[in-house]
């Protein structure tokens, strides 16, 4: 080797090194670790995201003896198959489920209902035991999304995730939901709307504290999903067009139309539920007669097999004439409501996307014909359509608008998409009846967030695992367990848990590694007693006064017994902004 | 003109002394600053070097109840000996009542035992130390025991033959750590 190389090769060990010690010397505190653990969750999600997708093609493949495209497949099956396969896959799903409650009877969290509301503890077999269900249901062409399994799986490994690294529960119901905004950014390609989709129908906020995660791990998801798959947005629109402002008005229709179709279409899935309510059959049962029923239509219209994927693109490609779309919408809804009322696993985002995109065209040849479209042609009021009938059946129209833009990365539409998916999201907002996902968020388990501001108290939210030491412990000791703290705090007890004090890394932190000191000092010699603690009876607004007086990111929490402060855990200041973030939220929401 | 009186006033700047300079200097050399020195203390346990320790120093305005102090340093004392080794031991208390870190040092004419059976001291360097002052509590005992271990201290120490031999030993080893 070359002196030359071997100089290089000397600075870049150097440089390793230097990093490496670095690394070994940064400690992230609670915020750096949920951006970290975010990013984790969104990778993670991303993969299961990929191996649900693979492993649902298997089970079409074994279904039908093809794969592809839903509509495509059902198009080359005869006519009994067309019935056979929603119907063997609805009783597979059942099955598999029924199957998924004997090995553990605790209820499946829905998707849903894990980030919005709970602890962010979503079980781990029943999840799967529903995953698994829903990929018999979707491999048999049953018309139902797959966001929502993609979502409940990502979720239930950011669960487990954040239960490994003991989250409290504000984080952990956090990091699931960066596992559900990866599990849609990676199902939809879209980050921004990944995002946003939880942070504006589930958590309702867009406060940067969850945000900022959220990006991340949607962001981690999306590029995972990017290397590995299809780098392509999901409906890109090829052929260029403008708006000219007369046919702006035939948009604002598009709006009012989405707006009073949204309500509807929610109203028709309900009446498919409360229609299977009155039969009393096994599970399984249910769910091969809401794929027979599926299979009937399907006989007649194979356009309605599957999410509705295929035929948006085919609309808005122009395959199909007015006539041809207004019945596929309509057949499609029933089979959806079919579907979903029997009680199958899976989403209703992409047949929303389809009614809408469906609606749109309508709406945008009937503006032909009348002269009002100015020339835009019905294919572009489907795009519009897609946008403004999500954010009037979501509530979500920021989501919405960043959803459409993201999924046809055609930027022209967003003048004319911002005007139709507000004015639908008003509509829809003023007529009675609730969200696509209000429901199911509503009707999640119960937990510490559906108690009041007053309600909660401080024990409810601590983190009850932390650091600590004796009060006589070495000094060595007391270094080695900060070192691997997050917190920058120790705290010190005396007799197993009676509250002696708590040792702050900033008072300690040149002297950690040295040696001689390890034996000289125990920890209640640089022990703190003057630092605010909080009591696992204090409420929130309490909380909230003594961290506005302390500069301390984590404050010990101690329970008073027998007169003395005994140690139950540590709280975050940022696990409490997010407690009343989500409280208050709750209460906004009414 | 204009660059002539700029580099006056540079050139004075640069003459004045550095604002924390003694601060800085003493803790390069690790200066402790010792408050009382007694080189014939007469104890035969460590409770009694320790009281003997704290008459000099009873009355500084920075301790405050001289009483409470030696219950905290000898309830100290009884978590884990201050023995260090090198025939050297630290009594110690972080106290609120006292408002500055004080050092009493003392010789004693032989080795007691001190703590465990096996550990011997006959320097004792009884520090109080106010309850804010973690860091120059840890500055402290790093010096004094880098100090003892890393240099021929002990030896040093128990060889000077007055005060002003003492103070210049202990002082130069310091400076060494």
């Amino acid at each position: 080797m070359s002196e030359e190389a071997a100089k290089a090769g000397d600075s870049h060990t150097t440089r390793v090194y230097f990093l490496l010690r670095l690394l070994a010397r940064w400690r992230p505190g609670p915020r750096e670790q949920v951006f970290l653990l975010s990013i984790v969750v969104g990778i993670v999600g991303a993969l299961a995201a990929i191996g649900f997708q693979y492993a649902t093609h298997a089970i079409q493949f074994l279904l039908s003896q093809q794969t592809g495209p839903y509509v495509e497949t059902f198009r080359n099956m005869p006519g009994w198959q067309r019935i056979l396969v929603p119907t063997v896959g609805g009783l597979l799903a059942g099955l598999f489920m029924q199957l998924g409650r004997r090995i553990d009877r605790r209820k499946a969290t829905d998707y849903m209902e894990a980030i919005a509301l709970g602890n962010g503890d979503v079980p781990l077999r029943p999840s799967l035991a529903k995953s698994g269900a829903a990929m018999f249901s979707i491999a048999g062409g049953e018309a139902i999304g797959r966001e929502g399994p993609l979502v409940q799986l990502s979720s239930v490994l950011a669960s487990v995730l954040g239960r490994i690294f003991r989250a409290p529960p504000p984080r952990l119901r956090l990091l699931v939901a960066c596992g559900a905004a990866a599990g849609i950014a990676s199902a939809y390609n879209a980050p921004i709307a990944g995002a946003l989709f939880v942070a504006e129908i589930i958590l309702g906020s867009i406060a940067m504290e969850s945000l900022g995660p959220l990006l991340l791990s949607s962001m981690a998801a999306t590029l995972t999903t990017r290397t590995l798959e299809h780098p392509e947005p999901l409906y890109r629109f090829q052929a260029s067009f403008d708006f000219p402002a007369q046919s702006i008005p035939s948009f604002l229709i598009l709006g009012i139309a989405c707006g009073l179709a949204a309500p509807l279409f929610i109203f028709i899935l309900r009446m498919g539920r409360r229609g299977f309510e009155p039969l009393k059959a096994p599970l399984a049962v249910r769910l091969a007669l809401g794929g027979l029923i599926m299979g009937i239509i399907a006989f007649s219209f194979p356009e309605v097999a599957g999410n509705g994927k295929s035929v948006i693109h085919e609309i808005i490609q122009g395959h199909y004439d007015a006539p041809t779309v207004g019945t596929i919408m309509a057949y499609k809804v029933l089979a959806v409501a079919a579907v979903f009322g029997s009680g199958a696993v899976g989403g209703v985002f992409t047949p929303s996307l389809l009614t809408g995109a469906s609606l749109g065209f309508l709406v945008g040849s009937l503006a032909n014909m009348t002269g009002l479209a100015g020339g835009v042609s019905p294919e572009v009021f489907a795009l519009v359509g897609m946008g403004a009938f999500l954010s009037a059946a979501a509530r979500a129209p920021v989501m919405a608008i960043l959803m459409l833009f993201e999924m046809t990365l055609t930027p022209v539409i967003i003048l004319p998409l911002m005007a139709a998916a507000v004015i639908s999201y008003f509509i829809a907002r003023s007529l009675p009846g609730e969200s696509l996902y209000e429901e199911t968020v509503r009707a999640g388990p119960r937990s510490v967030f559906d108690l009041s501001l007053g309600e909660i108290r401080i024990g409810q939210i601590l983190r009850p695992t932390f650091p600590k030491v004796e009060s006589n412990s070495r000094f060595g000791q007391v270094a080695q367990n900060l070192l691997r703290a997050s917190e920058g705090m120790l705290t010190v007890t005396r007799d197993g848990d009676r509250l002696a004090g708590v040792i702050l890394l900033e008072d300690v932190k040149p002297y950690l590694r040295d040696r001689v000191l390890a034996d000289s000092i125990i920890a209640s010699d640089i022990m703190r007693n003057d630092l605010p603690r909080l009591r696992v009876d204090q409420d929130l607004p309490e909380a909230m006064r003594i961290f506005a007086n302390t500069s301390e990111e984590t404050l010990p929490v101690v329970e008073i017994r027998d007169g003395t402060e005994h140690v139950r855990g540590t709280l975050d200041r940022s696990d409490l902004y997010l407690t009343i973030s989500e409280l208050t939220r709750r209460a906004t929401a009414g | 003109m204009l660059a002539q009186k700029m580099r006056a006033v540079l050139a004075k700047a640069m003459s004045m002394p550095y604002p924390f300079s003694d601060m800085v200097d003493k803790a390069r050399k690790g200066g402790i600053r010792l408050e009382a020195l007694q080189l014939d203390l007469a104890a035969q346990r460590p409770e009694e070097a320790i009281r003997q320790l704290l008459e000099p120093i009873r009355q500084f305005p920075a301790l405050k109840d001289a009483d409470r102090i030696l219950r905290q340093i000898l309830e100290r004392e009884g978590e884990m000996s201050t023995c260090f080794g090198h025939l050297a031991a630290f009594p110690h208390a972080r106290t609120e009542a006292c408002q500055e870190l004080v050092i009493s040092a003392g010789r004693l004419a032989r080795p007691i035992q001190w703590g465990s059976q096996v550990q011997e001291a006959q320097l004792v360097f009884l520090l109080v130390v106010p309850l804010s002052a973690i860091n120059p509590y840890l500055a402290t005992m790093r010096d004094l025991t880098h100090a003892f271990r890393k240099t021929k201290l002990t030896e040093q120490l128990l060889e000077a033959k007055d005060e002003a031999a003492f103070l210049e030993a202990f002082n130069r080893c310091l400076a060494r750590v």
